[in-house]
């Protein structure tokens, strides 16, 4: 008796885990281009500078019906918006700048970014002037699908012989942001963002990573100036192959500074894919 | 990529015998190319300079051997004062501009499936010590 017990509670978890599927699926890209573009910028300046970097990947898995047409997405469809955005101006002062961007619109794996770029900035004012450094900067990522059939999406064969069932349909939506002005100090930030994958095992998520720290050649012991950062996750889900909505979610979290600022690190990092148990 | 500059979604049709010509894998497995659209820009400006070092280098791929030979543009910049050694920089005004954009679409059908823009500009006035950009933009078919 102890034996049978013991089994049907392993099978018991099996479906469970099946059944907990849910959250995001990313669309992957047609084979056609694979583009890529590392881009670095060095840059040690006395003066004024004005700079803008915007990275914007659309894609989309449509199975090219009617419904599809009038804007509906049919089941199975997939679409993600990845949106990478980065302002910086100085009006005077000494700025040493260093960027280091990559862009791969290709199919990525867990560990892999679509945008993946760090950028460290390094600002004095110029005493006579005032002088400021401002800026601003964004990554946001929305992916939205209708419900599929889980034997269609996950390649494991126990699974979806065991589970024959749906994974809902979901809109999902990241958005990282940060806004800084200084007149003396360092400024590093990290964004990451990942939309298109392999297949459905690689979750949707992103990563974006703040600091601002002294500049250590001043001798002054803090940065001075005011940030902003801004991070929101809204979800929802319906519930397998209805339009009926299983769960919502919503994070936020905001945080603005101002003053002398001895030490500021933000670390906003989030993954969200599906998980299927046994597999 | 010889069909970069064929590079139109009304093209389509002429496209077909260019680039849907079935593409032969190891496994003997046909595989169809969809449609696709691209423009890079890579340029650099500079205004009033004066003591100055201005450098570049364009390399660029557009005529492969076969579809396997990614199309490839590198650029790179570089503005420093004319003499390195006495620690002075350019003076004046530079500019730097590098935009990328892409149509794709999926299979035969002629519905977008991905649009791509990659954008990068920047402007600097004063006393340059050292201003660099290195761009690289590759892009080509995986089988």
């Amino acid at each position: 008796m102890i034996k049978y017990g013991t089994l049907s509670f392993v099978l018991i978890l099996l479906i469970l885990a099946g059944c907990m599927v849910s959250a995001d699926r990313l669309p992957n890209v047609s084979k056609t281009t694979n583009m890529q573009v590392p881009a670095t910028t060095n840059l040690q300046l006395v003066g004024m500078m004005d700079s803008q970097t915007q990275v914007q990947i659309n894609t989309r898995n449509y199975n090219g019906t009617d419904a599809e047409s009038q804007g509906f997405l049919s089941p199975g469809a997939l679409e993600s918006n990845l949106l990478y955005r980065n302002d910086m101006m100085t009006n005077g002062g000494y700025l040493a700048l260093a960027k280091d961007q990559t862009f791969d619109e290709g199919n990525q794996n867990k560990r892999g970014y679509n945008v993946d770029s760090a950028i460290v900035s390094t600002y004095a004012t110029d005493p006579d002037k005032g002088s400021r450094m401002t800026t601003s900067e964004q990554l946001t990522l929305t992916t939205t699908g209708n419900w599929t059939p889980l034997n269609q999406s996950i390649h494991n064969a126990l699974v979806s012989s065991i589970v024959n069932r749906y994974i809902g349909g979901f809109n999902s939506n990241y958005d990282a942001s940060s806004d800084v002005s200084l007149t003396t100090g360092q400024l590093a930030t990290i964004a990451q963002g990942r939309s298109t994958a392999y297949d459905d095992t690689v979750p949707a998520g992103m990563r974006y990573t703040l600091g601002i720290h002294p500049d250590m050649s001043t001798g002054l012991p803090y940065a001075q100036g005011s940030a902003a950062t801004n991070f929101v996750i809204t979800n929802e889900e319906g519930y397998e192959n209805t339009s009926n909505l299983s769960s919502t979610k919503t994070f936020a979290d905001s945080t603005k500074v101002s003053g002398l600022i001895f030490k500021f690190g933000k670390d906003f990092s989030v993954e969200s894919g599906l998980e299927v148990g046994a597999s | 990529m010889k069909a970069e500059f064929f590079d139109r979604y009304g093209m389509w049709l002429l496209m077909i015998p260019l680039l849907s010509a079935c593409v032969s894998c190891s496994q003997g497995v046909s595989v169809i190319t969809p449609p696709f659209d691209t423009s890079v820009i890579a340029s650099s400006s500079v205004a009033n300079m004066q003591n100055v070092a201005y450098e570049s280098h364009l390399g660029s791929t557009v005529v492969g051997e076969d579809e396997t030979v990614p199309a490839d543009v590198k650029y790179s910049v570089s503005i420093t004062g004319a003499n390195r050694t006495d620690g002075q920089g350019a003076e004046g005004i530079a500019k730097t501009k590098f935009v990328v954009s892409v149509l794709e679409g999926r299979g035969t059908e002629l519905n977008v499936s991905s649009e791509h823009v990659w954008r990068d500009e920047t402007d600097v006035a004063g006393t340059i010590k050292n201003l660099m950009k290195n761009f690289e933009y590759k892009s080509g078919i995986r089988i």
